[in-house]
């Protein structure tokens, strides 16, 4: 019986539909004889049928309809190069909602401040160094009930390491991305979302609208997939050091 | 005869929307989660949206997109660990925790069936997907995920042992 020597083999095979006519003929006649093999074969058929029956539904008109929306989208931003000034975001970035949203939550007006090539200088000691030794998802403590979470490090396409961080608490809360070269770590783009009472009368924008500006930034940067835990350990454990290929 | 356009390729677009059903359903068992197979299936089209230039015509769509929402299942999952968070893996079926037992009887068998999915480990779970429910073979299914046939049928036997031990109570072998 080709080269399936267990009972699971065997039965994987026929319940899959991998055993042509002879083979099946040989199992079925096995089966008589081993009533044991045979109830098993027909509680993983009646299995089966009923997970099929299970995870049988139809696609939430939602989804259809952001699923097309995605597609419109693309059609109409097929030319490469060309940034879609809507939330045209890739794919994976909406992993990283429920950390903005982290931030949103906390805000109820939004100033949008996008800072290309803010230098490293400028940005606080504590948020560089916070930025230098922590794991993603682990929050460092800035002081005055402020906080800074490295949401993930990717790697931007001029080879520079890349993190996206939230902070939290005070008038600088928010979330950006910043960039390291050899030495210092450059702002590439931040979302300013201050407490409300600080800032009443600011332009309210719609929060999917504001992370279009961090989307922005991803594709200016050219940002790959984010490293995995293993890669971002051996780096913060290696002060930055190029990953040898 | 009646004019056809061989010359136009199928359009892609479409074939994304036909495929969305099958789709959805992979994610839904990858995610563990309507809401995240939802999230999984978007996240998926826009990937392959992204990258279309890369699909090759000639292989199939199907297994380039499950390919890829595999991958960023894989990429999420790793991302959802290192930000030290937890999903709830057993949303789905509303099972809290790993002590299932003591409340299967209170479940309906679509419940029951659904939790047994979701507390498979991945690789099992992604072999039910594509092998029982989207009745792949064992070679294209071993081709999707880069592992020897045997391994896709030890693979199954085990899942399918540990589902009939959740849905029925059996030890998966009487």
């Amino acid at each position: 019986m080709g080269d399936w020597t267990t009972d699971d083999d065997r039965l994987m095979a026929y319940l899959d539909g991998a055993m042509d006519e002879v083979q099946m003929a040989a199992f079925e006649q096995e089966l008589e004889t081993r009533p044991e093999l045979a109830q098993r074969a027909e509680r993983f058929t009646a299995n089966d049928a009923l997970l099929r029956q299970a995870f049988d539904e139809p696609v939430p008109t939602s989804l259809t309809a952001s699923v097309q929306a995605a597609i419109a989208t693309a059609s109409a931003t097929a030319t490469p190069g060309i940034v879609a000034s809507n939330d045209n975001r890739p794919g994976w970035r909406r992993w990283q909602w429920p950390a903005l949203g982290a931030a949103a939550a906390a805000a109820a007006a939004f100033l949008l401040v996008v800072l290309p090539g803010m230098t490293g200088n400028d940005m606080e000691p504590a948020v560089v160094a916070m930025l230098d030794d922590l794991p993603s998802g682990q929050p460092g403590d800035l002081g005055k009930g402020q906080t800074i979470t490295p949401q993930l490090t990717a790697i931007a396409a001029d080879g520079r390491y890349c993190r996206e961080f939230v902070r939290n608490g005070g008038q600088s809360a928010g979330t950006g991305i910043a960039c390291r070269d050899a030495r210092h770590w450059t702002l590439e783009a931040f979302i300013n979302a201050p407490a409300a009472q600080d800032a009443p009368d600011q332009i309210r924008t719609a929060g999917g609208k504001d992370s279009s500006a961090l989307d922005a930034a991803y594709t200016r940067l050219g940002m790959s997939d984010p490293l995995g835990k293993e890669e971002e350990d051996m780096l913060l454990s290696t002060e930055w050091k190029k990953i040898g290929k | 005869m009646m004019a056809r356009r061989d010359d136009a390729p199928p359009d892609l677009n479409d074939q994304i929307v036909a495929l969305l059903p099958r789709l959805r359903r992979f994610c839904v068992v990858m995610a563990r989660s309507r809401d995240g197979g939802d999230d999984l299936c978007q996240a998926t089209v826009e990937r392959a949206l992204s990258r279309r230039h890369l699909f090759d015509p000639g292989t199939r769509l199907d297994s380039w997109m499950y390919r890829i929402a595999q991958n960023l299942h894989v990429d999420r999952a790793r991302r959802v660990k290192t930000r030290g968070q937890e999903i709830d893996v057993d949303e789905m079926a509303s099972v809290k925790g790993d002590d299932g037992v003591r409340i299967v009887e209170q479940r309906s068998a679509l419940e029951r069936a659904r939790a047994a999915i979701a507390r498979l480990p991945d690789d099992q779970r992604a072999l039910m997907a594509l092998v029982v429910f989207d009745g792949k073979s064992y070679g294209e299914a071993a081709g999707l995920l880069d592992i020897p046939i045997g391994t896709v049928m030890s693979r199954l036997a085990r899942a399918r042992r540990a589902i009939d031990a959740y849905v029925n109570g059996t030890d998966g072998n009487g």
